[in-house]
């Protein structure tokens, strides 16, 4: 399936079980990245002190708006390949309020083996980042092998 | 489920970590504790699958239950209940998580500063030595605003 369209992203997302739960949909296909949204649920908070989301929520729409972002790269490339992640590094920034989240997606690198992503999660302000990713991800065949 | 190591201070029937609405929803518990290393899990869910082909869990998932347990490890550690916060994260994929089978999780506080813990941790399913994920977190302690407590001063430097 050529991943070269908000629909088809969305359809490759909505196929992972667990991204159905979060509610990440691409919102836009930018030049070099997309525009991803999640919008806010009450069990993704972490710290109901402050109240803020949970790390690991933040970490679940980052790393899935980093894998659309390196199979939307991958199929423009014409590759028919699967990006699976490698390793993946959050930062985390500031604390997240109980509010929607957005994601900006960058391509750093589209190769043929490889590929690496960076993205960063804000809130109202786009200025504002809460949380930023770099990944590696490897282009595989085989969807079923790391 | 069955922590496939030894624990040395099981907790009977689990803990789950209500302390994060987010950990409990996703189901994380702390099964145990080997001296400073937490000993923890998850049942496999169908819900968190992140790849149809395979039925692997999403790594969203196992990031969330590794901070989740370093967050934990960092209380065990330095044994005062303060604010933390994560500040970077960095996680390995080494293989999928095979389906149907329930996950668990180490994880370890191997160092304290005044303001920093350092942890480390693994995620793995019936075979430890198979890991499925491996991690490193930094954390800031005293995250809050407000000022850290008078113990804080008898905590090693």
């Amino acid at each position: 399936m050529a991943m070269d369209s908000v629909e088809t992203l969305n359809l490759f997302l909505q196929d992972m079980p667990f991204v159905r739960y979060m509610g990440v949909v691409v919102l836009e296909i930018g030049e070099q990245g997309l525009l991803c949204h999640m919008p806010f649920k009450k069990e993704f908070i972490g710290n109901p002190n402050l109240p803020a989301i949970h790390g690991g929520a933040i970490a679940s729409f980052l790393e899935t708006s980093a894998i659309a972002t390196a199979n939307w790269s991958a199929s423009a490339l014409g590759q028919s390949d699967v990006a699976l992640p490698v390793s993946v590094s959050f930062d985390y920034l500031r604390s997240a309020a109980t509010e929607d989240l957005y994601a900006r997606t960058h391509v750093v690198k589209q190769g043929r083996r490889l590929a690496q992503i960076t993205c960063a999660a804000y809130q109202s302000d786009p200025l504002k980042p809460v949380t930023s990713l770099h990944a590696s991800f490897l282009m595989s065949r085989h969807a079923a092998t790391a | 489920m069955k922590y496939p190591l030894p624990i040395a201070e099981p907790v009977a029937d689990g803990m789950v970590m209500t302390w994060a609405p987010f950990g409990e929803h996703l189901g994380f518990m702390v099964l145990g504790f080997n001296g400073d290393e937490i000993c923890g899990g998850m049942k496999w869910q169908d819900w968190q699958v992140g790849n149809p082909q395979n039925n692997s869990i999403h790594g969203g998932v196992m990031t969330a239950l590794l901070d989740q347990t370093f967050g934990a490890a960092v209380f065990r550690k330095i044994k005062l209940e303060v604010a933390i916060a994560t500040i970077e994260l960095r996680i390995d994929y080494m293989r999928p998580t095979l389906p149907h089978h329930d996950i668990y999780c180490r994880a370890v506080c191997y160092r304290t500063t005044r303001q920093i813990a350092f942890t480390r941790g693994d995620i793995f399913q019936d075979d430890p030595s198979k890991p499925i994920a491996h991690g490193v977190g930094t954390f800031m302690l005293h995250a809050s605003s407000s000022r850290p407590p008078l113990r804080e001063i008898i905590m090693e430097p």
